[in-house]
């Protein structure tokens, strides 16, 4: 094929764990491109992509680059080969400052110390060269998710990367932020770099890639010339089937007022104010959104509900009890239920099985207990129950939860959320890195959840998610409610992304 | 469907026989280089222990301390700490349980029984100290758990040649115990006691708490997720004291059982070492209660076997420590026959895949 910069041919792979995440998979990119690469999670792109990187060996296949075949073994020998890669979380030190981030491990030498001038003129160099407006001198620790990106691709153009991995670039970005990420996307195109953009958003592939490639369930399933795509077409390729991100939501019935906060404030260690006089309210059967820029309070308001921060101020009323320094076990007694943002961290056990997963928050429950012993039979009924109900796709229960796929680890701590009927479903993004379709199923669920009377946090940094499943959206920036939408269609993307930056404020939000 | 068990599953105990065949062979190799008589020596370590009721019995009674110590490393470590306290637990555990029985001077054997109650909970509370210094101070546990175990030797010296000392004895021996503590014979002709049933009936009941109760299950939580475990409403805190306090019980148990199944009074002037031999228990085992007694059983034989050797024949004792490293290296090295199990599992895969094709 013309001007063809890298072609994987039959690759497969086989994890350790018996899981095979790639069979015979062909991906070919042209030079010059913006090559989608589209699937759901489990879809194997992760795994494709770190073979490439060399991260991962292949257990079958090759790689041609530039028409030699490629061998990598590690990260460093895929950047010497101009092969760059921009991860999805970001690999940088959050305590330097951004020239000192890019020049890590390359440091341009005076004697043996780093000289500071020369390392920051050639970041500034690079930085203008493409459009990539940073301050070399900014500590990385302060800058926004969107400025952290601009570093982590300034790092891969310094290494001399012709071809640009880039892992879901947008989930973390505003409207506005994803925008000027694709102008410079289209700039590094005009000056000859190639681009793999993994994604699974269907109109951002529309908006900036050539060509696109489809995995699902470990195999190709096709490519396509981008302007020859629909997105139905697209997306009926990515899940064998046609879904449309869209939920079919009844109108909303608010009821009483669940949970009411008020005054809520909260100062880490650190002495950084995280929330600052927080004041809203869930009735039951309301979806209330909470939007805003990563970093700007929605996980530590959804984390203090919850209760991890005891020495929060302020008032958490949920049906006439306080919360606020109430222990965890207690407040989900109360009847709430918590899905947390980092699944791997926090909301599963990768190394227990998926019924001990399921069942961790109902341990002390007499449901599973006979003679105040465990009852293994009752509790593998549970787990099987559940994995058939939430439709998660495992060997069986005793399969170790970190052997899933995100998609479905995800539905596990879902699963377990739901498991204890909870009055109030504080969700802290439930569909991060998930496939299109336990997103939907996700979603139904909440929507489910919603529909039976009950009431529903959602914090997502997807808006596309907020704005599908509000009934109601709460913006917060800087740790303070910056504006508040009773009616959630009252407002465009646009409009919250101005609330979200700071641009924008509401006076007396109540 | 019944599930049929996989080759590969097959391979951890592959592994471990592999490990014993190969450390075999490197005890064989040592010995040869070093012994007139390699094929005498050799036979003796691996066959001397089986010779005579008294050489088995002395396994068996090796067994009792090497059990007690395994469990309560496991216990120690199930919440992802390293507290290693388990060696002053078991040292004062003697020391508690010689001076509660000359202290106490109850009739018969309910002097025993609380003595070695007294022991337990001294036990406990060595193993605690670490445990609590983690949660509230953020000690390292490793650190904190080398310390104490120093403090309990010399405070233990401390406290049996200040009251208890026998001035008819020459070293630093205690005072006999009172008739009666003691835990009985069980064989003639050997010194195999009540305290290897103590020690079988507390791998039973370990087993229960680790398997059946939701506290084993939490401890466990804890120990692969402590994040995890307090968004679920467990308080991993309390866990983790709770867990060295029981691990601290298990070991001054054993130390009491030990003392008062083996010896007439206190005698040891130095750590006996079995805490650290709980750890290669617990690693021999992978932190598996139920294969603590083979482990255990293992280790012991092994040692009986090597002492039988070193006294029949030119090969010093220091060796058993070498050919005993050398298996536990070879047991917890992972990584042998890493690369079968990786080509079985891949062909299984394979398989596997191939029939849901076919199935469809």
């Amino acid at each position: 094929m013309e001007n063809e910069i890298l072609r994987m041919e039959h690759i497969t792979k086989v994890y350790p764990n018996g899981v095979m995440a790639n069979k015979d998979v062909n991906l070919s990119v042209k030079e010059g491109e913006i090559h989608a690469l589209m699937g759901e999670n489990g879809a194997g792109k992760s795994t494709l992509m770190k073979i490439l990187f060399g991260d991962e060996e292949a257990t079958e296949g090759k790689v041609w680059y530039k028409g030699e075949e490629l061998k990598v073994k590690n990260a460093s020998d895929a950047i010497k080969k101009g092969i760059g890669m921009v991860h999805q979380h970001f690999m940088l030190v959050d305590s330097l400052r951004v020239y000192e981030n890019v020049v890590l491990g390359m440091e341009p030498k005076k004697g043996i110390m780093t000289d500071s001038k020369e390392a920051i003129r050639l970041v500034q160099e690079t930085a203008d060269k493409y459009n990539l407006k940073v301050d070399p001198m900014a500590v990385v620790g302060d800058i926004s998710v969107g400025q952290k990106q601009k570093v982590e691709i300034l790092k891969v153009l310094l290494r001399g990367a012709k071809l640009l991995i880039l892992d879901e670039p947008t989930a973390v970005l505003t409207p506005q932020e994803t925008q000027e990420l694709f102008e410079q996307l289209l700039m590094l195109k005009k000056n000859g770099h190639t681009i793999i953009f993994i994604s699974h958003k269907i109109r951002e592939v529309m908006q900036i890639c050539d060509n696109l490639t489809v995995l699902r369930g470990g195999k190709t399933v096709g490519s396509m010339e981008v302007r020859n795509a629909t997105e139905e077409g697209i997306s009926h390729f990515m899940v064998g089937r046609d879904v449309v991100l869209r939920v079919n939501k009844k109108p909303a019935e608010f009821g009483d007022v669940l949970l009411n906060v008020k005054n809520l404030n909260y100062t880490n260690k650190e002495g950084r104010k995280l929330l600052d006089n927080v004041s809203f309210k869930i009735r039951k059967g309301q979806i209330l959104g909470v939007a805003g820029v990563e970093g700007n309070g929605q996980n530590e308001l959804a984390e203090a509900i919850f209760g991890f921060y005891p020495d929060a101020t302020g008032s958490i009323m949920f049906e006439g009890n306080e919360l606020l320094g109430k222990s965890i076990k207690m407040i989900r007694k109360n009847g709430l239920s918590y899905i947390p943002e980092d699944r791997i961290k926090t909301g599963a056990a990768g190394n227990l099985p998926i019924w001990a997963n399921l069942i961790a928050d109902t341990i002390d429950t007499n449901e599973l207990k006979k003679n105040g012993l465990l009852d293994y039979k009752k509790i593998h009924e549970r787990g099987k129950e559940l994995i058939e109900d939430f439709a998660i796709l495992c060997k069986n229960d005793e399969q170790l939860a970190g052997m899933l796929s995100g998609g479905n680890m995800q539905k596990v701590v879902v699963a377990r959320e739901f498991s204890s009927d909870p009055k109030l479903l504080i969700a802290n993004q439930p569909t991060r890195g998930i496939d299109v379709g336990a997103n939907e199923f996700i979603w139904k669920k909440i929507v489910e959840q919603r529909d039976a009377g009950k009431g529903v946090m959602l914090v997502s940094a997807d808006l596309n998610e907020i704005m599908e499943l509000s009934d109601s959206i709460l913006v917060m920036c800087d740790g303070h409610v910056a504006a508040y939408f009773e009616d959630a269609s009252s407002v465009t993307e646009f409009e919250l992304g101005n609330y979200m930056l700071g641009l924008k404020r509401q006076e007396d939000v109540e | 469907m019944k599930n049929k068990k996989p080759l590969s599953g097959y391979i951890e105990m592959f592994r471990m026989m592999l490990a014993i065949f190969i450390s075999l062979l490197i005890v064989f190799a040592i010995i040869l280089l070093i012994s007139e008589e390699p094929l005498d020596a050799l036979g003796d370590f691996v066959f001397g222990p089986l010779t005579s009721l008294r050489r088995f019995g002395n396994v068996i009674e090796g067994m009792t301390p090497l059990m007690f110590t395994g469990l309560a490393v496991i216990i120690l470590f199930k919440p992802g700490l390293f507290n290693l306290s388990m060696e002053g637990s078991f040292f004062m555990g003697m020391v508690a349980a010689c001076g509660a029985s000359l202290v106490f001077g109850l009739p018969g054997k309910i002097n025993l029984i609380a003595a070695m109650a007294f022991a337990a909970l001294v036990g406990g509370v060595v193993c605690l100290i670490p445990g609590v210094l983690k949660v509230k101070a953020h000690a390292n546990e490793l650190v904190t758990s080398l310390m104490i175990n120093y403090i309990c030797l010399y405070f233990g010296l401390y406290v049996i040649n200040e009251f208890f000392y026998d001035p008819t004895q020459n070293s630093s021996y205690s005072y006999k115990f009172p008739e009666g503590t003691v835990l009985e014979n069980i064989i003639d002709g050997t010194r195999v006691n009540q305290g290897t049933i103590l020690a079988i009936i507390t791998v039973v009941l370990i087993w229960f708490l680790v398997n059946k109760t939701s506290f084993g299950f939490k401890a466990n939580l804890v120990g692969e997720n402590n994040n995890m475990a307090d968004y679920c409403g467990v308080k991993s805190g309390k866990i983790i004291i709770i867990t060295q306090f029981v691990g601290g019980i298990l070991a001054g148990f054993g130390g009491a059982a030990h003392l008062f199944g083996m010896f007439e009074r206190f005698q040891y002037s130095a750590l006996p070492g079995y805490g650290w031999d709980g750890v290669l228990i617990a690693i021999v085992a992978k932190h598996k209660v139920q294969y603590v007694p083979f482990a255990a059983l293992f280790l012991s034989y092994l040692r009986i076997g090597a002492d039988i050797m070193s006294r029949n024949s030119n090969i010093p004792f220091e060796i058993v420590n070498i050919i005993q490293a050398v298996m536990v290296l070879l047991i917890s090295a992972t990584a042998i026959l890493s690369g079968v199990k990786k080509k079985l599992i891949i062909k299984e895969t394979r398989a596997l895949e191939a029939a849901k094709e076919g199935g469809r």
